[in-house]
Order: structure tokens, then sequence, then C-alpha cells
């Protein structure tokens, strides 16, 4: 296993301290587990409250309804004192923060990949560098609906809790039969142009052949200037989940 | 319009309102109980803490937005979120926030998470008192306006033209705005000219004009009058408004006559809705 690349571009690079993508991977020689959110934009406090779902899901492995029930309260109760706090601060919090998730757990005895995904925030795998799926999303026509969040606010989150929709939001990929697994995760603008190019200019080539910073802020800056990219928080990890021998 | 003009800190977008404050608008509305200019103060107030809410992140509020009111009535034009004559009327939402005239704790009904209403006390910003007396100087405040107007789009050319709100009850009593208001349409920056929408309250709801294509069906010159000086939508304002339920094309002009309490919270709404786009910056 071999982490390719790993790295985030701020919508306006001006204020790169206002990215609200926020990512983490652990890697051992025979497991991997990372989480991507890309916190919302048009809320509150969401940068601070997607850490929170990375650290839990990082240090756990899972993200369960009992488990959102806690982090929320302890979110909460860490972060606002509401007897400080002035009118405006007071409706932030109660409007609520919200955020993306996207947790991946990869065991190579298994070669089992478990996904947790909610909203636009993607998993792509590929054999080499050939399209096998995607998760949560599968065509780049579902990005144009305003996407499912997880939130601040504990009612907010149902749909993800209730046992009915599982399905939707958790998927297990057997690797076996794949030769050269690699993982692709990436917020809403490159999974948004990722799909978009899926079937008639593959894009994962382009995606594979980024190494450094350098690299994916050329790709970023010429995509969003000639391809009509989402100008937004845009992250991208790479993991190649087999080794050469 | 380009598809990627975003707003950012440093590319703002301006929302001018102008309120009518005549004896007149003291007048009560039968439908909700209330005199036009409370409604109409607490409406614009209710718009303005949206705009805020919008900016308003856990690090502090960014200045998405400059808001400007110029208020006119019996105590001729002013500025309606400033005291300070050397403050301009256009002022980012941060400046805004800071400045609320006073905060009102009212009771509001919401959803308690399980499907039941239930009251809960909640703090209200006041920016703009209600008052109603005097005449209708609406020459002279759309004389200020365009002043206002011309230094904002000079400072930022990058932005989304600014959308002017004028809402009034009755008939200038200063002369014909037109020109003023014509020569205000001119006034823009990169992507456009500045946009003039007109909404005439009226105690009653009888022969309400909504957002017209043509002046055909207006009668009264006063409406023909507000009609020629309302913009039409420009097609990014209308695609939107069209995604909300309203039906207006690009063809409808930003102007409603006889309107009712409700259709007042729909004009505002619809006039700030290059707002709610998600992609600020």
């Amino acid at each position: 296993m071999q982490l390719l690349f790993a790295g985030t571009i701020p919508k306006n690079s001006l204020y790169p301290n206002e990215n609200e993508d926020v990512f983490d991977i652990v890697m051992t020689a025979q497991n991997m587990r990372l989480c991507l959110l890309d916190g919302a934009a048009v809320s509150y406090d969401s940068g601070t409250f997607a850490k929170t779902l990375c650290n839990f899901f990082m240090q756990k492995g899972k993200l369960g309804k009992t488990d959102m029930r806690k982090i929320i309260d302890s979110y909460h109760k860490e972060r606002f004192d509401f007897t400080k706090m002035n009118v405006f601060q007071k409706r932030g919090v109660q409007r609520g923060s919200f955020t993306t998730f996207l947790g991946a757990q990869f065991d190579q005895n298994s070669a089992r990949l478990d996904l947790i995904a909610v909203g636009d925030t993607i998993a792509v795998l590929l054999d080499d560098d050939q399209f096998i799926a995607s998760f949560a999303y599968t065509s780049d026509k579902q990005f144009d609906k305003t996407p499912l969040l997880l939130s601040t606010r504990k009612s907010d989150n149902d749909f993800f809790l209730d046992t009915a929709n599982k399905k939707r939001y958790y998927q297990s990929w057997d690797l076996s039969g794949i030769k050269k697994p690699i993982l692709l995760c990436m917020t809403d603008p490159l999974g948004e142009f990722s799909l978009r190019q899926k079937i008639f200019n593959p894009v994962w080539k382009e995606l594979l052949s980024i190494r450094n910073m350098e690299d994916f802020e050329l790709f970023v800056s010429d995509k969003r200037r000639n391809f009509g990219m989402i100008i937004d928080d845009s992250t991208l990890l790479s993991i190649k989940l087999w080794s050469e021998q | 319009m380009p598809s990627q003009t975003q707003i950012s800190r440093e590319t703002p977008s301006a929302f001018l309102f102008l309120v009518d404050q005549s004896a007149s608008m003291g007048y009560v509305m039968p439908s909700i109980g209330k005199p036009k200019a409370k409604h109409v103060a607490d409406v614009l107030n209710r718009t303005i803490l949206n705009l805020i809410d919008l900016c308003n992140k856990a690090d502090g509020i960014r200045d998405y937005f400059h808001i400007g009111v110029i208020c006119y009535g019996g105590l001729g034009v002013n500025n309606g979120l400033s005291d300070d004559p050397t403050r301009p009327i256009l002022n980012p939402v941060s400046y805004v926030a800071e400045n609320t005239k006073y905060i009102e704790t009212i009771i509001e009904k919401v959803d308690n998470g399980l499907g039941k209403l239930i009251e809960r006390q909640s703090q209200f910003p006041v920016w703009i008192e209600s008052e109603a007396n005097g005449e209708t100087p609406m020459c002279a405040a759309f004389e200020e306006a365009k002043k206002a107007l011309e230094e904002w789009c000079l400072k930022f050319k990058g932005s989304y033209p600014p959308i002017v709100i004028n809402i009034t009850d009755g008939d200038s009593t200063d002369g014909n705005p037109e020109n003023i208001v014509s020569s205000i349409k001119h006034i823009g920056t990169i992507y456009g000219d500045t946009l003039v929408f007109n909404i005439h309250v009226s105690s009653s709801s009888a022969n309400v004009i909504k957002y017209p294509q043509t002046d055909k069906t207006i009668t009264d010159d006063y409406a023909k009058m507000l009609f020629r000086m309302s913009s039409k939508f420009p097609e990014y304002l209308a695609k939107r408004a069209a995604q909300r339920g309203y039906n207006i094309s690009t063809n409808s002009s930003g102007f409603v006559f006889n309107a009712d309490a409700a259709d007042i919270v729909n004009f505002l709404e619809i006039g700030t809705l290059p707002a709610s786009q998600s992609s600020r910056r």
C-alpha cells in the first residue's frame, strides 16, 4: 500500500485558513483508514464540526447512531458558552453547522474496502487507471441537487441514522479480483468534474499523475479556468491499495 | 453574467433599500392589523438579519454583502443605518451587525424537532423603526441613492451590479423621479447595470399587479410610472426566482403594485436572492 497523494486547495487563495475540507489518513503495512469531509460554507462552524467527526472516525473507525449524539453533545459543550455570545453568534449556532462525510477502511488480508459516505464527497475505485466504481455518487448529475449533510442539529441527522437507509450510506467493496486497486477520494469540485468526464474523456490518468502540491495546483487552476470546474475548496486523496511483488 | 461570478469580500454584493416613511404609511393593513410602516420595518429588519446570517461564521461576520437603507418622509431623506453623517449609505454587513438600534426579545413558535410547535424566546435585532409622517420626497431619496451607488460601483467594479429596492405607498411629492432612476440604471459594474425594483404597498389587496411583462394591463398612471422605473429581471435572477416557485421570467419587471403583506415579504426575498447563492468566497 502507498499514499500517492493527499492535498487540499482553498476556494480563495487569499484565505487559506478558511478551507473547510478536512482529512486524515493512517496506514500500516496491512490496513488503511481515512476520513475526508467538506464543511458546508453556508454554515456557522462547519470546519470545526468536520474536524470533530474526523477525529472520532480516525480513532474509532465507526460512526453510528449513539456516536453521533455523543459527538454533537460534546461538540456543543466544548465549543460554545451561550452566556458569552452575542445575538448573531447564538443564531449561528442555532442555525447549525453541516458537513459531508467520507470514511474508508481497508484490510489487506480480507481485501475489503468499507466505506461510509454522506453527501457529495466521493470515493472512486480504479483498477490501475480504469474506472471500476464510485460511491456514494455515481453520476455527475447527482451534484446538481443539494446534498444531504450531517448536522450539529441532532434531528437533521435522522436520514443517516435510520437503519432503513443503511445501504445508501454504507458500502463494502471486495477487491480480491482487482489486480491494481487504487482508491481516490475527493470533495465535490473534483468529484463532479471527474464523473462528468467519466465516459468520454477519462480523467483518472491525469488524477493519478498528481504527486505533489504543484501538480495539484496546476490541475485545479486549469480545470477551474478552462473546464468549468466549480470554484470551491478542493481535496484529493489517492492511495495505492496493492503492493509490487 | 459569467456563471462563475462569485461573491467575495473583494467583490461583495450590494443591496440598497429605499423606504417610504410618509404619513400614509401609518395606515393599517387589514390583513395583518398592523400599519404599513410597521410591517415594512419588520420585513426589512428580517431581511437584513437574513443577509447577516448568510455571512455569519464562527470566526466573525464576513463582508460578502454591503447594505444600505435610505428612509424618506417627513424627516427628509436620511441614512437608515447610521446617525453619523460621515458614514456612507452602503456599509459592510459586519458594520451593520455591530450597529443595531436595539435588540428586541420576541416569542417565536418553532418546531421542537418532533413535529410539535413550541414557544421560544428569541432575540431580534432592530435597525429600522416604524415611522410615518409628512410627505414623500422620492426624488431626493433616489438622488441620495445615485450618489451612493456611483461611489460604490467605482470601488467594486468586479462585483455583481447592486440591487435597489424601493418600498413606497404613494406618489412622489418632490417631482418625477423617472429621470434620476433612469440614470441610476446606467450605473454599474463590469457585470451589468444596477437593478431597480419597486414595490407599491397598499392597505387593500385589490387589483394587485405582480411582476408584469408589459404595462398593457396597468391603467393607473402612477403605476405605469413605477413600471417604467423598474428593471427587467436578468436571467440569473429570473432563473433563481422561478426555482423558488415564483412566476417570473426575463421579461418580467421587478415591480409589484398594490402589494399586500405577503407580497412585501416575497418581494424582498426575490430582490435579495443573489445573496443566497452558494458560491460565496
